[in-house]
């Protein structure tokens, strides 16, 4: 492996590539970016150009260094992950406690931190002064999903770099040379951000089948039927999906929902569902455009309150309700006595 | 091998004098003015935001007491104890890491090595950086020392949260406030360190990167360093876009032309564009918002000093501000900063992004027909009541060549009706009135149906739904159960299964209330017409040689029957729990 090798990351690499030529490899940098797309492989790579004995731009992977710092052995690299839910003090001080001894020569420390984001308040305000002012030659990363939730004052003791989710088409591409149909594998990879992800996804048993599913229960909502209600339970909730597989569902809607808008809005983009476009072409009259955006920000809400402590079956039946006309509107056929 | 040897810029660039501490001078002057006078506190308090100057203050003042030619109002960055003070080698002048050594117990240690006097200088100076962190105990335990301390210490604390401390150690310290740094103090700065470094920069690269720093210096060095670590030594507009991922200028005033004009599958177009060269939605969201803050300055405040220097001299966005009022951008710029705060914790920020920028253009679009100022809005306003007019005229002279009579027996409780009509602003009761009169009007209809006109109503037939249920929704149950199949300029044909929802759409209330609606919608005056399908059926074979009508409405409306057959919710609840425990109350 190589810089090179990373996929999709040549804005990132390059820049890193270019630091290390001119020598101005910064002592902090945050890898911001979703999950799946290279940030971890590209930290070690770094930790590997940096300390290559072959000493050009990028790593030789045949020196002592690499090699050992491929297989996760090199004593100057540390690695720091969340014990537990979150990455404590203690693991930080521990860290510093090592950093303060002096090592070898010619060595440029490499910490990684993964899950930046995870850090307590009191693990992530004593990195600042370590931070800001290393005492030997060292470079930090921390790798973060939300880089929003790490502190303002940790965030501007380091250089930010993005991570872009890889392109659709190259995962999807990907996807059908391993063999999977191509109207799934494009479903998948606009869903996930990386390949490894899209992968699982797009091999699901009967992911094509969970894709009809979706549009079918959206088609039910719209009409405003209550059948739209019972599929939460018969299609949903009685098939025992776990919380993750109905995060899936969620985001087919959302993306099935984005579809409608494109073709309300008569955009020319090749819609996400491929397979299902005649589909998409029947259903998007019935819906009003100020209809779907509502219904696209409901179903955005119910995504994030079923990563919270909530009933599943109680988000998503609120979330049907919402998008037949507001839960507020939702009356009793039964009569007041 | 590589090594590290690389100083990172803010840390080179780090102030030695106070006069170097740029954008605080409420807090230099101050502290200067103590020194040239001899008395200083024995406690400071430093507070501010991140990157403004807290920490280097601290180091200024230790080395300003301890100055072998001092104490000065600047230290002299010359003598033995101010360049240790700066290598840090001086074992007088103590930086505690608050955040590491936060117990109880470190404080204790200090309090122990307190009393013991300064080995080389004047005054042993201990600064205590982010103070917030210490534990309740450990700021207690420093209470006492901090009131009285000995004669040859200075306390210094800096924190970024000052609110966390309690009030017993803000109480004992001289307290001063740092400030976020201003654009033209930062641009100054850097254009400073530029120079020193003999590298190239343009002017607006480097407000780029002040405007992105957000009032921190540290910030600014940091993205500055980025810059040079990406384009070799040169700073332009290119490589400042690049790496913070922002928008380029051409391409934000592209964007809003589309928001302007209302065209919202062409600012998708773009979007697409922008994200495919690796743009972040976080990002082009945050620009969005900065541009319409820019244009909202120009339409509100075109004598600013800012607008003056920065915004005037492009063209595109003077233009651009005339197309928009104040009060829209004021929307616009709500609707983006709540999608911001959305976006943060978002799984899919790219499909948020494009929900924001579909409602941005829908609410431009809308806006513009509610409200009565703006030259534009006015144009869409004359527009409608001249349709209106034109409409009336036509209905006055069909009623004068049709005998007046049966309208007025017709009606004869409400015979001010067509007097009521242009006072009110709504039209629709007299032609109603006729409608009803007359039974051949549906087959009237159906053979001057317009396929292109009829394919609108039926896509914005949902919205009109809707609009009729927040009015009233008994009547939109009764109406739902309806589907246009013909419709003109003037008229909708509206077919139902049921005798019962037909006869109840065609109560005068409901009518009424329906046509209201549909004149809000379509922004003309539009007849209500009724039909049963099977007689719309029959109609339509009979009239099937002479008359085309749009059979895909049809088709669509005779595959929603079928399907509202066989999921009629009654019969499933039935099929899934059985008859017994099935109970219709209705």
């Amino acid at each position: 492996m190589s810089f090179d090798a990373i996929p999709g990351q040549t804005k990132v690499t390059e820049f890193l590539k270019q630091g290390i030529r001119q020598r101005r490899t910064a002592h902090a940098y945050c890898f911001a970016g979703p999950r799946g797309v290279g940030r971890y492989r590209t930290a070690l790579e770094l930790a590997k150009a940096l300390n290559c004995d072959a000493a050009r731009e990028d790593a030789c992977d045949r020196c002592r260094n690499c090699i050992r710092i491929e297989n996760g052995n090199h004593p100057d690299v540390w690695i720091i992950e969340p014990d537990g839910q979150s990455i404590k003090i203690d693991q930080v001080r521990g860290l510093q406690r090592a950093f303060h001894y002096t090592t070898s020569e010619n060595t440029t420390r490499v910490m990684i931190i993964q899950q930046a984001e995870t850090m307590t308040v009191q693990a992530a305000n004593s990195l600042l002064k370590f931070l800001e002012e290393p005492i030997t030659p060292m470079v930090a990363v921390l790798i973060t999903e939300h880089v929003h939730s790490l502190l303002p004052t940790v965030l501007s003791r380091c250089q930010v770099l993005r991570f872009a989710p890889l392109a659709a088409d190259w995962i999807a591409q990907k996807l059908e040379g391993e063999g999977f149909n191509t109207a799934e594998a494009w479903v998948a990879a606009h869903i996930a951000p990386g390949l490894d992800e899209a992968r699982e996804i797009a091999s699901i048993d009967g992911f094509a089948l969970l894709c009809e599913r979706v549009i079918q229960w959206s088609g039910e909502i719209v009409s405003g039927k209550s059948d739209a209600l019972l599929s939460v339970q018969t299609k949903w909730i009685h098939k025992e999906l776990d919380k993750e597989r109905l995060e899936l569902v969620l985001d087919l809607m959302l993306l099935w929902l984005r579809d409608l808008l494109n073709q309300k809005l008569k955009r020319t983009v090749p819609p996400v569902f491929l397979k299902w476009e005649d589909s998409c072409r029947r259903q998007a009259p019935r819906w009003s455009t100020s209809r779907l955006l509502h219904g696209m920000e409901t179903v955005i809400d119910a995504r994030r309150q079923l990563a919270g402590p909530v009933q599943p079956q109680a988000v998503l039946e609120f979330m049907v309700l919402a998008m037949q006309g507001g839960a507020t509107n939702v009356q009793s056929r039964r009569r007041s006595f | 091998m590589w090594l590290v040897s690389y100083r990172a810029l803010y840390r080179v660039w780090r102030p030695q004098t106070f006069s170097d501490l740029v954008g605080q001078e409420h807090v230099t002057q101050t502290l200067k003015n103590a020194l040239a006078e001899g008395h200083f506190s024995h406690a400071y308090l430093f507070s501010g935001p991140r990157g403004t100057g807290k920490t280097s203050a601290a180091k200024i003042m230790a080395k300003a007491v301890n100055c072998a030619n001092g104490p000065a109002p600047e230290p002299c960055n010359e003598c033995d104890a101010c360049r240790k003070i700066t290598e840090g080698s001086l074992l007088d002048v103590v930086e505690i890491d608050a955040a590491s050594n936060r117990g109880v117990d470190e404080i204790r240690d200090l309090r122990d090595k307190v009393k013991y006097a300064p080995s080389e200088v004047r005054y042993k100076v201990y600064i205590v950086d982010e103070v917030h962190m210490l534990t309740a105990e450990a700021f207690n335990a420093l209470l006492k020392t901090l009131e009285e301390p000995p004669g040859h210490v200075i306390f210094i604390l800096a924190t970024t949260e000052p609110h966390k401390l309690p009030s017993t150690i803000i109480s004992r310290c001289q307290r001063f406030s740092f400030r976020r740094i201003g654009l033209s103090h930062i641009v100054a700065r850097l254009e400073h360190i530029v120079q020193s470094q003999g590298i190239q920069a343009e002017k607006s690269a480097l407000v780029s990167i002040a405007r992105a720093a957000e009032g921190g210096m540290r910030d600014a060095l940091s993205l500055m360093d980025q810059v040079l670590a990406f384009g070799g030594d040169q700073v332009n507009d290119a490589a400042v876009l690049a790496v913070t991922g922002s928008v380029s200028r051409q391409a934000l005033v592209d964007m809003l032309e589309s928001v302007s004009g209302g065209d919202a599958a062409g600012i998708l177009d773009q979007v697409d564009q922008q994200l495919a060269e690796g743009m972040e939605p976080e990002r082009l969201v945050q620009d969005l918002i900065h541009a319409c803050r820019d244009l909202l300055l120009i339409r509100a405040a075109p004598e600013l000093e800012e607008v003056q220097n920065r915004l005037a001299e492009d063209p595109s966005w003077q233009e651009l501000a005339r197309q928009f009022s104040p009060e829209q951008l004021n929307g616009v710029l709500d609707t983006l900063i709540q999608a911001q705060q959305q976006m943060k914790w978002a799984a899919h920020p790219r499909v948020l992004l494009e929900m924001v920028l579909v409602r941005v253009c829908r609410e431009r679009g809308s806006s513009s027909e509610e409200s009565i100022t703006g030259k534009t809005v006015d144009h869409d306003l004359v527009k409608q009541l001249q349709q209106q007019v034109r409409r009336l005229e036509k209905q006055v002279e069909e009623l004068s060549r049709r005998r007046p009579a049966p309208a007025e027996q017709d009606a004869p409780s409400r015979p001010h009706a067509s007097v009521e009509v242009p006072a009110r602003g709504e039209s629709g009761t007299p032609t109603r009135k006729m409608v009803a009169g007359m039974p051949v009007q549906a087959s009237e209809l159906a053979a001057q149906s317009d396929p292109a006109r009829l394919k609108t109503v039926q896509q914005h037939w949902p919205e009109l739904l809707a609009k009729v249920k927040e009015r009233k929704i008994t009547v939109h149950a009764w109406l739902i159960d309806g589907d246009p199949v013909a419709a003109t300029e003037e008229g909708v044909l509206v077919a139902f299964k049921n005798t019962i929802h037909r006869e109840t759409t065609e109560k005068e209330a409901n009518k009424q209330l329906i046509q209201q609606v549909m004149e809000e919608t379509w922004g003309s005056p539009n007849r209500l017409v009724t039909i049963m399908r099977a007689d719309w059926e029959h109609l339509q074979t009979a009239a099937e040689t002479s008359v085309a009508i749009s059979g895909s409405g049809d088709r669509n409306t005779a595959d929603a029957a079928s399907h509202s057959a066989e999921t009629d919710p009654v019969q499933k609840a039935v099929e899934l729990f059985g008859e017994e425990l099935v109970e219709i109350t209705d």
